[in-house]
């Protein structure tokens, strides 16, 4: 439970998540990932509440996938409380979802997202961005501790 | 607007039968005052009549009993009847004079009275002395005028017509005081009835002003506001026509913002709608293209080519599915948005799209004509040349030399424009489908497409107000036709 989380995907769809592992599998870039499937969770997990009462928070993911539609509390929802809590605002969170709605962009950068990412509508441009998106915030992006 | 009483109560009706008949009223009012002081004038005027016709009657008199009482001197001294004749007239015609005083003055009843028994005394004495004379005693006649008593009942006769007169005098006096009273009291009362109605009508004007004018300037006001959207001016308040004219205005306003919001919420719930369909529609299909990938790429080995065309089928169609979801709500958000007009250079936009729309390498004959412009929305029109352009470039691909020409011809009102290729057209019979969305005249292994580009085609023409048509022969190509707004002529 304690183990280091380096990716939490958050994604309720299992086909769009089996697609995803699979790109970062390719890459080489799937250890450590952790898999959620609705917003509550992903919330508790970050803000070590609930089921992950007393995780170290310092030790948080270097990237956060997250969709935006989500069972229980959206990915807006979720990204709020993350950017509100000065234990977490700085971990890099990235949308990644469907929606190309300019309000939910909008919304999204507000909140302070650090990416957002439209999924491409075919397989072989989905899975290069997810991996391109994998390789970015694991091996290009420095984090601001460690 | 503060409702004042009975300027917003009244029906328009009454309101236009006040003002009318006020003024009437007092033209009656001023015309009866007018016939009362030419009455009165009438009445002076009688009033002076009479005097002048008791003083003659009353001279007559006197001079008659004067003349006869002469001529019976005369008689008395001459014995000659013919001086006698005064008094035989004075008898005849002293009655009929007091008569005529009777009747022009019968309140002077009792002074008229004292002058007849003074002339009916003066007329015995005389008719005594013409007695005396006629049978002889001449002497005793003479005797009985010295003895003054002729002159006595002269002088008393005199006198009583003075009498009458005087009277006459103090009631014409007192008739002409009454008058002169009773017209300045008209005077008076026809310079203050004047006075009253300027007054009414001054005070009509303002209640007119302030019970019509104003409130139907609200209602007008409130017509400019409803065209900019602005709120409304409180009602009239009030219960005539005005106010009604004013309360079915705001109602159908309200109406009319209950119908604009109803529409604004359909378009939200429309709007919700092409989100969830463009959102829940696609993941599902990236999904069937993914695992068909994947099944490509892991089981390599394990499939043969029928395995492989399969999964290309099964790709290929979810790519097209995606397509027709993209084509169908771009087709739904044509209808939605206003149109931006301008004035468009329509061969710039045709050239320019053309560029876009025929590859590099294809060696097609392009041409366009010189184009007049037309009034549009540049994206929309923009859209409507990229349909058919890319139509005219898809279906005269496999011709052996493919040419397309983009011509156009100025109208009075509107523009007429076509694109013509030289492809391999369609069957006229089936002319009334072709801007039918998702209708194909071409199977789909044939040339790709999803049947919804003419359609946008004709919304976008008919949402500018245009016609959009087409001919062809199979095999020799397609040319279609439609109309926008010229635009505004420049001055």
């Amino acid at each position: 439970m304690n183990e280091e989380v380096e990716v939490l995907i958050v994604e309720d769809n299992p086909h769009d998540l089996e697609m995803t592992l699979r790109a970062l599998r390719k890459h080489r870039l799937a250890n450590h990932i952790l898999t959620l499937s609705d917003g509550a969770a992903a919330a508790d997990f970050l803000l070590a509440r609930g089921a992950w009462e007393g995780r170290d928070t310092s030790n948080g993911p270097r990237v956060v996938f997250l969709d935006l539609k989500l069972p229980k509390l959206d990915g807006i929802e979720v990204l709020r409380e993350v950017k509100a809590d000065p234990r977490t605002r700085s971990i890099p969170i990235v949308i990644v979802t469907s929606s190309a709605e300019e309000r939910d962009r909008v919304e999204s950068y507000d909140l302070g997202v650090n990416s957002y990412v439209v999924k491409p509508i075919e397989f072989e441009a989905f899975a290069r961005t997810i991996a391109d998106l994998g390789f970015y915030w694991l091996a290009v992006n420095r984090p601001p501790r460690n | 607007m503060r409702a004042s009483g009975w300027s917003s109560a009244w029906s328009l009706r009454a309101k236009g039968l006040v003002i009318v008949s006020v003024p009437l009223a007092f033209e009656l009012a001023f015309v009866i005052a007018l016939s009362f002081v030419d009455n009165l004038a009438r009445r002076q005027q009688a009033a002076e009549l009479r005097v002048q016709e008791i003083t003659a009657a009353s001279y007559r008199l006197m001079s008659l009993l004067v003349d006869a009482e002469t001529g019976i001197r005369g008689y008395i001294i001459t014995e000659q009847p013919r001086f006698a004749e005064p008094y035989d007239r004075a008898v005849r015609e002293v009655p009929q004079q007091l008569a005529r005083l009777r009747a022009i003055a019968p309140e002077l009843a009792r002074e008229i009275g004292d002058v007849g028994v003074l002339a009916a005394a003066m007329l015995e004495y005389e008719t005594l002395e013409h007695f005396r004379v006629s049978v002889g005693h001449r002497d005793e006649a003479a005797t009985i005028v010295q003895s003054g008593r002729g002159k006595q009942l002269m002088d008393a006769a005199r006198l009583a017509v003075d009498h009458l007169l005087q009277r006459e005098t103090v009631l014409a006096a007192r008739t002409r005081g009454a008058h002169e009273r009773t017209r300045r009291h008209l005077r008076t009362l026809l310079l203050s009835g004047l006075a009253v109605n300027v007054v009414v009508a001054a005070a009509m004007v303002w209640l007119f002003s302030a019970g019509v004018v104003k409130r139907l300037g609200v209602v007008v006001d409130n017509t400019h506001r409803l065209e900019r959207e602005e709120a409304l001016l409180p009602h009239v308040g009030g219960s005539d026509e005005i106010a009604r004219l004013d309360g079915r205005f705001h109602e159908m306003a309200a109406t009319l913002e209950q119908n604009r919001k109803a529409l604004e919420a359909s378009n939200r719930e429309l709007d919700a709608f092409s989100y969830s369909v463009s959102h829940d529609l696609r993941s599902p299909l990236r999904a069937v293209n993914g695992y068909a990938r994947m099944i490509e790429e892991d089981f390599a080995d394990r499939l043969d080519d029928d395995g492989r065309r399969y999964l290309g089928a099964i790709r290929g169609e979810a790519r097209r599915m995606g397509q027709l979801i993209d084509d169908l709500l771009a087709f739904s958000r044509l209808g939605r948005n206003p149109l931006q007009l301008s004035n468009i250079d329509v061969a710039a936009l045709a050239r320019e799209v053309l560029a876009a729309v025929v590859p590099d390498d294809a060696k097609v004959d392009v041409h366009v004509d010189e184009l007049p412009p037309a009034c549009g929305d540049r994206g929309l029109v923009r859209q409507v040349l990229l349909n058919l352009l890319a139509n005219a470039v898809k279906f005269s691909a496999r011709s052996s030399a493919p040419r397309i020409s983009v011509e156009g011809k100025r109208g009075l009102r509107e523009n007429t424009y076509w694109v013509r290729d030289n492809g391999v057209g369609f069957d006229m019979r089936y002319v009334d489908k072709l801007f039918g969305v998702f209708q194909r005249l071409h199977g789909g292994g044939e040339f790709e497409g999803t049947g919804v580009g003419l359609a946008i085609v004709q919304r976008v023409v008919h949402r500018h107000g245009g016609r959009v048509w087409a001919e062809s022969k199979e095999g020799h190509g397609a040319c279609f036709y439609f109309t926008l707004p010229a635009p505004e002529e420049e001055t």
